[in-house]
């Protein structure tokens, strides 16, 4: 699966360039960073609890499990968080790893 | 006196979806400026979500059935801005008798109130069916959100396991602003 959103409308906007651990991808002024990442891939981030992927769950801000992070630490919710152009956003938390019961 | 009194007062309103903005426009109504906290950084609410800035669809491409009340909610909200106290992008995340503490940006903020109005609004009960913890499982707000497709703009092309599951509630939610299906698959490990 490369993507687990797919465009269907309002393609026509401007491009915005962030990068996603490291790599470099390109979305849509408008996008959410879930929008921006979940076209490119099919998940959002490693859950901290289990060994699943997570790819968020109510994309309304409420279930905190859209958490991605930029390079400097800060936390953002994928869901709620518009991409800007020079983005760096990292997919892993990089303040604690917590050990995996799944 | 009566209301040179009440309007010393601060009201503050949580939310600014259809609840909170009808209350705010009661409360000026009544010669009162309320403070309108909202955690989304446009009006409307979740059902009423605004789509961003410079996307192009018109309210019944966007709303459907609701295109009417979305449309008549928005200009109420346009009419009030001036006259109200609107604090959006601000989340609320705990209260002390007289004051909320808020977060804006990545900072800290409070708001002072007298009289306090909850309007936030429905949240997802959800049904802990095999597999809703899977990557790629969205509460069905969460399709309702992807679908009508304001935030999530134009990336609707998965179905999630649980939706699959729930054809009642389906075709009335997405009446008019579902779009075709271009894949459907049960989210895997």
């Amino acid at each position: 699966m490369k993507g687990r959103f797919v465009r269907l409308a309002e393609q026509g906007r401007p491009t915005v360039n962030l990068k996603v651990d490291g790599a470099a991808i390109e979305a849509l002024q408008g996008d959410t960073l879930m929008v921006a990442l979940l076209t490119q891939g099919s998940a959002l981030r490693q859950s901290e609890f289990d060994s699943g992927r997570r790819a968020g769950f109510c994309l309304m801000g409420a279930c905190q499990d859209c958490w991605v992070w930029t390079r400097s630490g800060e936390r953002l919710r994928a869901c709620s968080n518009e991409v800007r152009e020079g983005l760096d956003i990292v997919t892993t938390q990089p303040e604690a790893t917590w050990p995996l019961h799944g | 006196m009566a209301t040179a009194r009440l309007s010393s007062n601060k009201v503050v309103i949580v939310g600014a979806g259809p609840a909170g903005i009808r209350c705010a426009e009661t409360l000026v109504a009544a010669g009162l400026k309320p403070i309108l906290i909202d955690e989304n950084r446009r009006d409307g609410g979740q059902i009423y979500r605004r789509q961003p800035e410079g996307f192009t669809r018109d309210y019944a491409t966007l709303y459907g059935t609701e295109a009417g009340k979305a449309r008549d909610l928005h200009q109420s909200f346009d009419r009030l801005r001036g006259e109200i106290d609107y604090r959006p992008d601000t989340l609320v995340w705990n209260l002390t008798p007289g004051q909320l503490c808020c977060v804006s940006q990545g900072k800290h903020t409070t708001a002072d109130y007298d009289a306090l109005i909850l309007c936030t609004g429905a949240t997802d009960r959800l049904m802990p069916i095999e597999g809703w913890q899977l990557a790629g499982t969205y509460s069905l707000g969460g399709a309702q959100i992807a679908l009508n497709p304001r935030r999530f703009p134009s990336v609707t092309a998965w179905c999630s396991w649980a939706v699959g599951r729930c054809c009642i509630w389906w075709p009335a939610n997405m009446l008019k602003p579902a779009p075709r299906w271009r894949q459907c698959s049960i989210p895997r490990r």
